[in-house]
């Protein structure tokens, strides 16, 4: 091929506009987050840097990073400038190959976040050592989720259980679990066909599939 | 085809219709295909002899694009038609759609010895191959 200058993502690589981050991480995401995040250096350099006309494209690495960072935000329960720069260390600790299991998490004496790693106590902003406080059992079970995905290349999509984002699948579009059939195309055959003529188009699809399918992507249909 | 497309049962009534262009529509075999990753696409379409996946795509072009990227590098050309809401789509649309550009598509993809993208929409049919994309995209 000779020199290539422009993008090219491999076989198997995920691959997300922002608007596509939001969709698979609602009800609780929306493109304005995922774009302060991601100028904000959050998220790390995306795979490409939008302009007009062309959408910022992010990594399923990334994803997992909003994911994450929007559980810790949530259950953290606290402004964004103040843990930002822990939710940024702490988001890419399932990233940099750590054995996961023997981290726990705590709130510090000061109402920062700490962590134990594998007998070393510290405060993750500042990395000063510390007595660890109260243990936040919430923030390892999010790890956890976190690291899980990231092996496997798959984020389940939230009150629908027939649906995932699969890294290795049509690039990580939405689809009903072991199928290639995104989410926004059986949406389309709903809006146009009916559940009951999609069905018979898709025999091999069951119902609450389709259904989930048309929900997510936004389109009515009749029960 | 790609999965996607499979339920439209397209093949029968596009190969009835573009038989003189010398070009055939074949389905992926479903036990082969159905949720198969991204990397197994080029050796399915080697086994039945397909040299380019018919894709239909209603949203979200600009993350799509890159894996077509990814398989047009993988040596299979990819003809990627656009359906935006604007369009009234249905079944019968999709088929006129690409009966209206079957002849260009059947022209490019015999003509040329690399593989392309070809995108379909109501109104045109472009192809272009890798290189030319990712030169575009710095233009």
């Amino acid at each position: 091929m000779g020199a290539r200058r422009g993008i090219l993502i491999a076989l198997g690589e995920g691959v997300y506009t922002v608007p596509e981050v939001a969709r698979i991480l609602q009800p609780t995401m929306n493109v304005y987050k995922v774009r302060y995040w991601l100028n904000k250096g959050l998220l790390g350099k995306p795979i490409r840097r939008g302009s007009r006309g062309r959408p910022h494209l992010l990594s399923f690495e990334q994803l997992l990073k909003v994911r994450t960072i929007q559980d810790f935000r949530e259950t953290l329960k606290l402004p964004l400038q103040r843990v930002t720069p822990a939710i940024a260390k702490l988001s890419d600790i399932p990233f940099a190959g750590k054995d996961w299991h023997k981290l726990s998490f705590f709130r510090t004496e000061e109402g920062r976040i700490g962590v134990s790693d594998n007998g070393h106590t510290y405060e993750v902003e500042t990395e000063q050592l510390v007595i660890p406080e109260a243990v936040l059992p919430e923030l390892e079970d999010i790890a956890r989720e976190t690291r899980r995905d990231w092996a496997r290349g798959v984020v389940d999509i939230r009150k629908y259980s027939r649906l995932v984002s699969n890294s290795k699948v049509v690039a990580g579009s939405p689809t009903i679990r072991e199928t290639r059939l995104e989410t926004s195309f059986i949406a389309y055959v709903v809006k146009r066909e009916g559940v009951k003529r999609t069905l018979e188009m898709y025999p091999y699809l069951d119902r609450e599939a389709v259904e989930q399918a048309a929900e997510f992507e936004g389109v009515p249909f009749a029960a | 085809m790609d999965e996607n497309v499979t339920g439209l049962n397209l093949a029968a009534t596009l190969n009835a219709r573009i038989e003189q262009y010398g070009c055939t529509f074949v389905t992926f075999p479903r036990d082969a295909h159905q949720g198969a990753p991204d990397e197994d696409v080029p050796s399915i379409a080697r086994a039945v002899g397909a040299t380019a996946l018919l894709s239909i795509n209603v949203q979200d072009f600009g993350a799509k694009d890159q894996y077509f990227r990814a398989l047009v590098d993988a040596g299979v050309s990819v003809v990627s038609l656009r359906i935006r809401s604007s369009d009234t789509g249905d079944r019968e649309y999709i088929t006129n759609t690409l009966l209206k550009h079957v002849r260009k598509i059947a022209r490019t993809l015999n003509g040329t010895s690399e593989s392309v993208v070809i995108s379909v929409d109501r109104s045109n049919a472009r192809s272009a191959s890798l290189r030319e994309i990712l030169d575009r995209e710095l233009s």
